[in-house]
């Protein structure tokens, strides 16, 4: 099914969900493109956008579009591996729903994203020190920390 | 004039007192009485209505504080009287502690123009539909007065929302007053009351029908209850026009808001529905054979009883639209009054004048 | 649209405490008049780093917390948690684990489906439905609570199945309820859907037209509200939703009403589910197997998995990237309602301050979901 994205654009990496959920690795300055391609492209159909998220592996970051056809009833991810200084192209223009989540994203790994309407902490107060969700967060308050036990 | 008075007359000259405090004492007497009547009034109902909707919706309602919770709205007074008196920072002092007060004594006032029995008629005044009109429209002053002085966003939106609305829906209330006084020809309620003593068929209520839906509607808009609750519309506003008030202040907003229900209805009772009159055409005192002042005595407290049977049942249809029904918007209560019962209410007059000009003819 | 001078807008401050939320959103609202211009949604204040609370765990540990995602629909957020976690290790619940999951999961929202109309009416108003909405699912609640042994935060579900099993007794008051609740469920259509108010407030009210659904990630009661025939259940059959009869209800008005059309709807077909997983757990009464023999405390999975499900409020996703050790190594939660709050700018602009309530209250948004 997706041949006509691979042979359109570079893909890095390819891997698989559990569930045949394929999802591949672009490189970030194509993001747009392909997400722009995916959605409108009669072949796919991806209208949907569930949502982004982000994950801190190998000291860098990988931004994760999960992807929702309606019409041929599937789903992908498209990959982003970004380092930590890295800024990502805002996606609002094609999905509106990743207004949220990108600020979420902003606000809990400190991505940035340009061309974001309105990037701000969303879940978190303003005042807020740190992005918790990267591997590095140490947490202030002793108390706090639970479990810390070896794995 | 009533036995009552004549009674009072006799005592007060046998005891030499002078004329003036006659005069003065009598209306003191009537004074108390009546004031304590309706703080009583009030206090029954705010707990009939807790434990009618408790019936609507399948609770027991109140039911702690003495036998099944009968003393709970007493317990709440107490509690409201004793509570601190908090002071928002941003207020107009003269003008935010004005407004309970604003919106209590009105109401009071309006209260005594009311016919209770044939004897006790607090204030006969001869156009007491006149006094009525112009006293009602206080209240809403103190709305607005609360909803500015606040200093806070829901009370102006409240406050604004109650002046808004009770504009547009006292024209229709006073326009159906007008098409009474056209059917009766006068402006004393006692007159009034007395026009529909004859026989059910008496009442107003037969010819007005039209009259009576639509002033039902509009004391339903100037008492804000449901659906037209716009001003403290709890979901949008939390508790509009009165959010800063607390203890004594807000006792006073939620005691006028009772007793503006209470009184609305005995209006609508007295001018549509034959006010004190007995529905049967006779009273159950004028059959006994007894003494001439225990009977008057006893079809004083007859009609009593007959005026609050009629407030009651009006009262219980509030209720129960107040269970059953959703909020309107402020947009469609004000297209509705201004553009449907407006109207509706001034060809009302038409109709009145018509059906009493053909009377008189035939 | 005409430009409004700065002198005539009028900010309000709409929670986060206030009465029809539905818990501590806050919304900045700039009205002209009584007319919205901009709603600014700030959101929060109940956020517990649910996802960083994962990391900091093992797979078990974090197993309770899970239902405090939506507690409202807890078995929803449970199961898809664990559902993934069996995709990683590759266990299947056996057939009576399945069909009791599933009859839970369907109970469980018909309570949030009811909380839903009773607080939606409540904000428009009428106090009377919500009353008579909770006296249902007390019912449902009590039953959940002698199976599980919980009110709402059930904790149910375990690796491969379910910790208790359901004996006969709680089989016929589930039966017993169902039988009953057709007839609830006319007095609240009866109650509510003729009422002339009512539909004045909703009817052509806080349209979402099928590009916004979609642009929005739109999902659940509210997408089928606007014409897209879209229910997992139907469309990638998860647990047993294969072997029953059931339908999914859509509607292309777009409008409030619809959406509380389309979950009265939701209700009733829930009901038929239950019946149809009652009359297969009533022949399979004796069936001992509810769950796995793995222990739950020492699972290292590996791999990463998209675990979703079709919650009361749209697609709940649990994605779980497992790295081989005790703990997770990354959770994301993907919440219908956090996407929903960020309608309702597009939804309640140029309407009036009543309208937001009938709008917002339709969209079914539950605050520790959106928050997480």
């Amino acid at each position: 099914m997706f041949e006509n994205l691979k042979n359109k654009f570079e893909i890095l990496r390819e891997s698989e969900y559990q569930q045949d959920i394929h999802s591949f690795y672009i490189k970030k300055e194509d993001i747009l493109n392909v997400l722009s391609y995916l959605k409108n492209s009669p072949s796919y159909l991806f209208e949907r956008l569930d949502c982004i998220y982000t994950v801190d592996i190998n000291n860098s970051f990988e931004v994760i579009y999960v992807l929702q056809s309606d019409k041929y009833n599937t789903k992908c991810t498209i990959n982003c591996n970004i380092s930590y200084e890295e800024e990502m192209p805002s996606v609002t223009s094609i999905y509106s729903s990743a207004n949220f989540d990108e600020r979420e994203i902003f606000d809990l790994f400190g991505v940035k994203f340009n061309n974001h309407p309105n990037l701000k902490r969303i879940l978190l107060p303003e005042s807020f020190e740190g992005h918790p969700l990267r591997k590095s967060y140490k947490m202030q308050d002793e108390r706090l920390r639970w479990n810390n036990g070896s794995n | 004039m009533s036995i009552f008075y004549l009674i009072y007359i006799e005592f007060m000259i046998r005891i030499n007192a002078p004329h003036w405090l006659i005069f003065a004492l009598w209306h003191l007497i009537s004074f108390i009485f009546i004031a304590i009547l309706l703080v009583i009034t009030v206090i029954i109902l705010v707990l009939f209505e807790r434990k009618y909707l408790a019936f609507y919706t399948r609770r027991k309602g109140p039911n702690r504080v003495g036998t099944y919770g009968c003393l709970q709205t007493i317990a709440d007074a107490i509690k409201l009287l004793f509570k601190e008196n908090i002071e928002p920072k941003n207020i107009d002092k003269m003008i935010y502690y004005t407004a309970p007060l604003l919106v209590f004594s009105p109401i009071m006032t309006v209260w005594f123009l009311i016919p209770f029995t044939s004897g006790i008629i607090p204030f006969d005044s001869s156009c007491s539909l006149l006094l009525f009109m112009a006293i009602l429209s206080i209240p809403i002053l103190a709305t607005l007065f609360a909803g500015f002085s606040s200093g806070n966003k829901y009370s102006l939106i409240g406050g604004l929302r109650a002046c808004t609305q009770a504009i547009s829906s006292e024209i229709p209330l006073f326009l159906c007053l007008i098409s009474i006084s056209i059917l009766s020809g006068s402006m004393n309620l006692d007159s009034i009351v007395k026009m529909q003593n004859d026989s059910i068929f008496q009442w107003y209520i037969f010819p007005n029908i039209l009259g009576f839906i639509i002033f039902f509607i509009s004391a339903l808009i100037v008492m804000n209850r449901t659906p037209f609750d716009l001003p403290e519309a709890e979901s949008e506003l939390t508790a509009g026009y009165h959010s800063e008030y607390s203890g004594m202040k807000f006792a006073m907003f939620f005691l006028g808001e009772y007793a503006l229900t209470f009184i609305l209805s005995a209006f609508i009772a007295t001018l549509f529905l034959g006010g004190y009159n007995s529905p049967m055409g006779f009273y159950i005192s004028d059959l006994l054979n007894l003494p001439i002042i225990f009977q008057e005595f006893l079809k004083n407290i007859e009609q009593f009883i007959w005026l609050m049977l009629k407030t009651g049942i009006l009262i219980l249809i509030i209720m129960w639209i107040r269970a059953s029904y959703p909020r309107l918007t402020t947009e469609k209560t004000l297209i509705f009054s201004w553009y449907i019962l407006t109207p509706l209410a001034i060809f009302n007059i038409f109709i009145m004048a018509i059906y009493k000009l053909l009377r008189s003819i035939l | 649209m005409e430009v409004i001078s700065q002198d005539r807008i009028l900010d309000i401050n709409i929670g986060p405490q206030h009465p029809s939320t539905h818990g501590v959103l806050r919304m900045v609202v700039s009205l002209c008049g009584e007319t919205i211009i901009n709603i600014n949604p700030i959101i929060g204040y109940l956020h517990r780093g649910l996802e960083k609370m994962a990391e900091n765990r093992t797979y078990l540990q974090y197993l309770p917390i899970v239902d405090r995602i939506d507690y409202l629909s807890g078995f929803f957020c449970s199961y898809a948690y664990l559902n993934g976690i069996e995709k990683l290790l590759n266990i299947t619940p056996s057939e009576k684990a399945k069909y009791i999951r599933t009859i839970t999961m369907e109970m469980n929202r018909i309570t949030s489906h009811l909380l839903w109309l009773g607080c939606f009416l409540m904000d428009l108003g009428a106090s009377s439905p919500f009353f008579y909405a909770f006296i249902e699912r007390e019912k449902i609640i009590d039953i959940l609570e002698d199976l599980t042994g919980s009110r709402m935060m059930y904790n149910y579900y375990t690796l491969g199945g379910v910790k208790r099993d359901i004996d006969i007794d709680i089989l016929n008051r589930i039966k017993e309820f169902s039988d009953h609740f057709e007839t609830a469920l006319k007095e609240y259509e009866d109650l509510i859907e003729g009422n002339p108010i009512f539909l004045s407030r909703t009817k052509n009210i806080g349209l979402i037209n099928k590009e916004t659904a979609n642009q929005y990630s739109i999902t659940g009661a509210n997408l089928r509200a606007s014409g897209i025939k879209k229910d997992l259940r139907k469309d990638s059959p998860y647990l047993i939703y294969n072997n029953i009869d059931f339908e999914v209800p859509v509607l292309n008005n777009e409008d409030s009403f619809s959406r509380f059309v389309i979950r009265i709807k939701e209700m009733r077909e829930s009901k038929k589910i239950i019946l149809q997983c009652y009359n297969w757990l009533i022949n399979h009464i004796k069936d001992e197997e509810i769950k796995s023999n793995i222990n739950f405390m020492h699972i290292k999975p590996e791999g990463k998995v998209i675990s979703e499900v079709e919650s009361p409020r749209g697609l709940l996703q649990c994605i779980i990237h497992a790295d081989g050790t005790k703990k997770p190594y990354r959770i994301k939660w993907r919440t219908p309602s956090f996407y929903s709050v960020q309608l309702i700018n597009n939804l309640a602009k140029n309407y009036k301050l009543p309208d937001l309530m009938s709008i917002f209250g339709s969209l079914d948004v539950i605050m520790p979901e959106v928050d997480r």
